[in-house]
């Protein structure tokens, strides 16, 4: 297993390096000028020259990109033209607001997913199936934003115990979570409540059966696990997705998350602060699959990595 | 009139299926006896209802299947209708099952010795852990799996199918069931295994005194194995009899054929040639022939045979067939 996934961390180098490579060429066709960004008008073109050769912006675009991955390589993103501060500074501060918030909402959405899932699951076509595969499909199709929209109006303007946005304390996570929980937990539903269905057609339910066991116990003990399998993918997908930034919730509630960063930094082309960004969502997108492939392995004896 | 030494009695079974097309009788009205002790053979071509008469004997037919009619009588208790409290304290501790396919049939994401233990301790609720892993352990040896401490903590994917239908043996057997259903038990195994598995349950049918119910399609493993035998047919017992009579008298045209096929380890199969099988199919459980309803591959069929449904004639003897050529 150890060296399973030294090996998965090896292959994932070339791909890191490719995403840096075409992010890197897709900022630089972009047009907009950074030292007029950074600089208020009327600055003498002395001043100009002296910032971009400061900068090495004058530089061949190969030469900038080789240097761009050297530094990186020694955990240096740059300096945000917008911000001036460190790249690797600003998306540090702001990646605990955005793990507080992308593991609050991925708890919140398999606490009532999962649930929700084998329930409909055992109750297959009735009223209560019906009724949660109806919440999760409004779940997965009301905008996020929407639906922040409506909380901040329910809990904070009319019953007033809830604060509207800012981040200085948990009772500030509450209603985010829930906003970004309930969106996907109509997907883990769903997905739990097919898988299920799946497993408990297998002969190993029967078996389960014959032998004298209740049928919860057939339910929880025998099928759960196995219908798990596609779930924990998703999961662990969905986490390496928030945790790269839940752009929308952030911005609703004024979470300062690397979400908000991402927006900011494309609305002000701040080049190397969006980079930094991609960057880490590149890098986390692959650690999530690593994950599910650990988690995959841990469930299903079957799967044996080498 | 039941006799003392009866351990299971159907009488006029019935196990309908509503499905959206219409009304499969995959059950349709079967006597079934087993006497303690005794290894009772059902027979028959594949999608002949033999899986759903266990099934309805481990009251384990799921919609949109049903029990419609009939009784189950198991130690004299019927079984249809039973509260489903009742019912699961006699599932795999008084009545046991073996499916067909051992390679589906394991939980894959457990340890095989976890899963027999299991029933062990749902049916004896003082029973410690340590000592049902050390009954499993016994069953493990008994059942002839080597190295049975090092195999309780194997996955089933690490066994060969033969080990893990000894597996599903040791599972069926470690409460020392009073009737074992084996639907089919070595259908997915190779000649050889095949033949062991069957030698293993003979044995231990005389060791444990439990009584047997062989599901298959193969005469040949109902001559090796069985006291009795039912022979069925797209839901209809066709004939009974004592093995020895069947085989040396046979009587209804469908046992003809399935004599004409049993596979031989003996001689030498005919690749080319193939197996010898009765010509046609299994008639659509939704449309039912008229009449008897093996008349349309019988050669001997006659104008009445399209017309009435034969009854189970006694032959004497204990042996019963349903064909119009023995009705006078
Ligand atoms: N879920 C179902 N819906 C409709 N018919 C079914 C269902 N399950 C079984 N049957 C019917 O029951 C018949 C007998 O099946 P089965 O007992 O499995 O046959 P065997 O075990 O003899 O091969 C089948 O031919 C099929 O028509
Ligand atoms: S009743 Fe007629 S068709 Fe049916 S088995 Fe007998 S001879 Fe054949
Ligand atoms: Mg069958």
């Amino acid at each position: 297993m150890g060296a399973y996934i030294v090996k998965r961390l090896l292959i994932s180098i070339p791909v890191i390096f490719g995403i840096s490579l075409i992010t890197f060429i897709m900022l630089n066709v972009i047009p907009g000028d950074p030292i007029a960004l950074m600089m208020k008008e009327h600055i003498s073109t002395d001043v100009v020259e002296r910032v971009r050769a400061q900068m090495h912006l004058d530089d061949p675009a190969y030469v900038r990109f080789f240097r761009f991955v050297w530094d990186a390589l020694h955990g240096d993103f740059g300096t945000s033209y917008k911000l001036n501060r460190s790249v690797t500074t600003l998306l540090l501060d702001a990646f605990p607001n955005t793990l507080a918030l992308a593991m609050s909402g991925a708890l919140v959405s398999w606490i009532i997913g999962i649930p929700a899932g084998v329930l409909s699951a055992v109750k297959k076509r009735s009223f209560l199936d019906n009724s949660i595969m109806g919440f999760s499909l409004l779940g997965v199709s009301i905008p996020v934003f929407w639906a922040g929209l409506l909380f901040q109006y329910i809990f904070s303007m009319v019953l007033g115990i809830l604060p509207v946005s800012g981040f200085s304390g948990p009772e500030y996570l509450i209603m985010p979570a829930i906003v970004l929980g309930w969106s996907s937990a109509g997907t883990i539903a769903r997905l739990t409540r097919s898988s299920l269905l799946e497993v408990m057609r297998n002969d190993y339910i029967r078996t389960a059966r014959a032998k004298g066991n209740l049928e919860i116990k057939v339910i929880l003990n025998h099928a759960l696990k196995n219908s798990m399998l596609p779930v924990v993918t998703v999961m662990a997908l969905q986490v390496a997705g928030l945790l790269s930034g839940a752009v929308i919730t952030e911005s609703v509630f004024g979470i300062p998350g690397i979400g908000r960063i991402a927006v900011n930094a494309i609305q002000s082309r701040d080049m190397p602060l969006l980079q930094g960004a991609v960057m880490f969502t590149t890098v986390l997108v692959i650690l999530g699959n690593l994950v599910a492939d650990i988690l995959y392995s841990l469930i299903d004896p079957r799967i044996k990595y080498d | 009139m039941r006799e003392d030494n009866t351990i299971l009695e159907i009488n006029n079974l019935k196990t309908y299926f509503y499905t959206d097309k219409g009304v499969v009788p995959a059950v349709d009205d079967v006597s079934i006896k087993v006497k303690k002790g005794q290894i009772v053979g059902i027979v028959g071509e594949s999608g002949c209802g033999k899986s759903m008469t266990s099934l309805s004997i481990m009251q384990l037919i799921a919609p949109p299947g049903k029990i419609a009619g009939g009784e189950i009588r198991f130690d004299q208790k019927n079984l249809v209708g039973i509260s489903k409290q009742e019912m699961r304290s006699i599932r795999g501790n008084e009545i046991s099952m073996i499916f067909q396919e051992p390679m589906t049939s394991l939980n894959p994401v457990y340890p095989v010795g976890k899963q027999v233990a299991e029933t062990l301790l749902l049916h004896n609720a003082n029973m410690t852990k340590a000592e049902a892993k050390r009954k499993v352990i016994e069953m493990f040896a008994m059942v002839g799996i080597p190295e049975p401490e090092k195999r309780y903590s194997v996955y089933p994917h690490q066994l060969s199918g033969g080990l893990r239908q000894r597996v599903m043996i040791a599972m069926a057997l470690i409460c020392r069931s009073k009737l074992l259903i084996a639907d089919e038990p070595t259908t997915a195994l190779d000649v050889t295994i095949e033949a062991q598995i069957l030698k293993l349950m003979k044995n231990l049918q005389a060791e444990i005194d439990t009584s047997i119910i062989m599901i298959t399609h193969n005469l040949g493993i109902v001559a090796e194995m069985c006291d009795y035998v039912y022979v069925m047919y797209a839901g209809k017992i066709m004939e009974q009899a004592d093995v020895f009579d069947l085989f040396d008298n046979p009587k209804h045209p469908y046992t003809e054929g399935l004599l004409k096929s049993i596979p031989r380890r003996d001689v030498h199969q005919n690749k080319s040639k193939g197996l010898y099988s009765i010509e046609g199919m299994v008639p659509n459980m939704l449309q039912l022939p008229r009449g008897c309803r093996f008349h349309p591959r019988c050669e001997y069929a006659v104008d009445a045979c399209r017309e009435v449904e034969p009854q189970l004639v006694d032959m004497g003897n204990d042996h019963l067939v349903r064909c119009i050529k023995y009705n006078q």
